[in-house]
């Protein structure tokens, strides 16, 4: 295993300040996508008690629950990435000068960002289609094209996250370029 | 290139980049799209592949999997470890090797509240460590029965590994956990067997611990009432048909929550620590689903479940040669992948390759979590051994490596008795109605 999200030297002036406010702002999707939880866990419970002591159901948990589902699932993905929590195995690039691994780094999050972008595209023409029905779910009614827009917000976050690892990488080859070891 | 030569050269190139540091979803991602346009065309792969991320993201039964290990975080913070543990050292703790043993049976007893190989070690890990380590025993002893204990976490239900393959082979979660709970105690036994086994030749291992007293004995036990109630509410309300398996992983997380409130131990920091562990483990798994839904259709596309199927009808072998095949190619795969990635980027193609022999499936997804396990014990990538070390002071990586051969040989025991006796995983299934 590695962790390639390795504590770099101090920077100075906008660039550390841009950088710590997109961590923040990444987590506190990502946090939130979590807290999200507690909704369906309230709901569920409550449904269970309902439905034992009053009989039928308190309310249809099913698509709120999934809201939730993607919610927690498209922004716990960009924090995945920006706490090097997403699973990598190297056989090859750690045995290597720290600097080839640094653009080996910065290689491998542009390609990140250039994926989730991609697929964030193509994801925002699926998108469009459900607005352009005006699809909603079947049972609230909520419109599908929120679901969508939740997991392209993910999308957008993630390809963020990979270019700030990028930038991460970059910083880290260009302090050890300036002499550190 | 023919599509049939594209799939096995798909699996290469993955294996290149994760072999590179590239994170082995985006690996998966980035083979499946190029090779779904290159088979597919532009406008069929563009067409499935907006859609897919998304369903793979948000699909039937999924809510489960973050529900679970919110379930699995709080209930490591809620402390009850600690009285899981003792409860069960006070049963077992003075014989000798017996807190190894206990150490075993508590992560057996955590695995049916975590569905994760990894909390698990390093929850229970935590606890028994210091423990093993102030009462003389062995760090090699300590350690390999703390790294093979957690795999555990990932067999018995509620299992990750489990519901994934469930989802993504459509067959019943609740069989797949009935399926699991009689080899999850055959698996706890035999590690058992394995310390008994090493202490009875070499007892300098660990030295035998003074015997409770009746009522200290009880009243260790009375203090494990939350993680009993924890595993009646979910394993329980499943089986009894009281609550979906959705429900019974809501129920499992409100649970766990009310728990840590319980024993006050939920303060803000406590909340934001498992806040943030779940959605780095809920991040990780939902990747990978998305890399592997993405590369799944590829391989769906270039045929390659064809080519094995009729490659391997051209050998001749019998379904157990082929099936001994999968088998020895998931414990060398283990070996250098985590479990959860080898299962998702291979399950299609084995899944269809097995099941066409004539072979249960339920049976299929247990016997390969099974053999995922051995891949979290089993060096250079054994997960639970980095975990364990990393939570350890002054533990080193070649000290757990050295105890934990008999547990590996355990692990083959268990696997060879579930392919000789197909009805140690299926009887409990066909017992509930689940198959």
């Amino acid at each position: 295993m590695s962790d390639t999200n390795r504590p770099v030297g101090d920077d100075s002036g906008t660039a550390r300040s841009l950088s710590a406010l997109v961590a923040r702002v990444i987590d506190a999707f990502g946090l939130t996508g979590v807290a999200a939880l507690l909704i369906p866990i309230v709901l569920t419970c409550t449904d269970i008690v309902w439905r034992r002591a009053i009989g039928g159901a308190f309310i249809d948990t099913f698509d709120i629950t999934k809201l939730c589902l993607v919610t927690v699932a498209a922004w716990t993905i960009p924090y995945g990435f920006v706490h090097g929590c997403h699973v990598t195995v190297d056989l090859i690039v750690e045995r290597l000068p720290g600097r080839v691994q640094d653009v080996a780094d910065f290689v491998i999050s542009l390609a990140g960002a250039v994926l989730f972008m991609f697929l964030g595209g193509l994801a925002w023409t699926s998108a469009a289609l459900h607005y352009g029905y005006h699809d909603t779910t079947q049972n609230l009614q909520i419109p599908v094209v929120y679901y969508w827009a939740i997991f392209i917000v993910g999308l957008a976050l993630t390809a963020i996250a990979c270019l700030w690892r990028a930038g991460m990488s970059w910083r880290r080859f260009m302090d050890r370029a300036g002499g550190e070891p | 290139m023919t599509a049939h030569l594209a799939g096995p050269l798909g699996f290469i190139v993955v294996l290149l980049l994760i072999a590179v540091r590239v994170p082995i979803a985006v690996a998966m991602a980035l083979v499946g799209i190029v090779g779904a346009i290159a088979l597919g065309g532009w406008e069929q792969a563009s067409y499935i592949l907006s859609n897919l991320p998304y369903e793979a993201a948000s699909g039937d039964g999924m809510e489960v999997v973050p529900l679970f290990i919110f379930m699995g975080v709080f209930a490591s913070f809620s402390g009850l470890s600690a009285n899981l543990y003792n409860g069960v050292q006070a049963m077992i703790g003075h014989r000798r090797g017996g807190i190894a043993m206990a150490t075993v049976g508590a992560s057996a007893i955590f695995g049916a509240i975590c569905g994760s190989s990894l909390a698990t070690a390093a929850t229970i890990g935590r606890v028994a460590m210091p423990e093993m380590r102030a009462r003389g025993y062995a760090d090699s002893l300590s350690a390999a029965s703390v790294a093979a204990g957690g795999t555990l976490g990932v067999l018995i239900p509620p299992s990750i590994i489990l519901i994934l393959y469930a989802i993504m082979t459509r067959n019943s979660i609740g069989a797949l956990f009935a399926g699991a709970l009689v080899p999850g105690l055959v698996a706890t036994a035999l590690y058992m067997t394995a310390i008994f086994i090493q202490v009875t030749r070499r007892p300098e291992l660990a030295p035998a611990a003074p015997r409770l007293s009746f009522t200290e004995r009880a009243a260790a036990l009375l203090r494990i009432w939350d993680a009993a109630l924890l595993i009646l509410l979910v394993i329980g309300g499943i089986y009894g048909k009281i609550f979906s398996p959705t429900e019974a992983a809501a129920v499992g997380a409100g649970g766990s929550l009310v728990i840590t409130v319980a024993r006050g131990r939920l303060t803000v920091a406590v909340l934001k620590a498992g806040i943030a562990e779940t959605a780095a483990m809920t991040g990780m798994i939902f990747l990978i689903l998305i890399g592997a839904s993405i590369f799944n259709y590829f391989i769906e596309l270039s045929g390659l479940t064809d080519l094995l199927t009729s490659g391997i009808a051209a050998t001749g072998l019998p379904p157990l040669g082929v099936l001994i095949l999968v088998i020895v190619f998931y414990i060398v795969l283990g070996c250098f992948m985590d479990s959860l990635s080898m299962i998702l980027l291979t399950v299609v193609p084995m899944y269809k390759l097995v099941t066409g022999l004539g072979y249960d499936p339920v049976w299929f997804g247990v016997l390969i979590v099974c053999v995922a396990e051995i891949g979290l014990i089993t060096p250079p990538i054994g997960m639970n051994l980095f975990v364990l070390q990393g939570t350890t002071p002054g533990l080193k990586l070649d000290t757990i490596v050295r105890g934990i051969l008999p547990f590996i040989l355990a692990d083959v025991v268990r696997i060879a008795v579930l392919v000789a006796l197909p009805g140690v995983v299926l009887f409990l299934p066909s017992l509930l109605g689940l198959r």
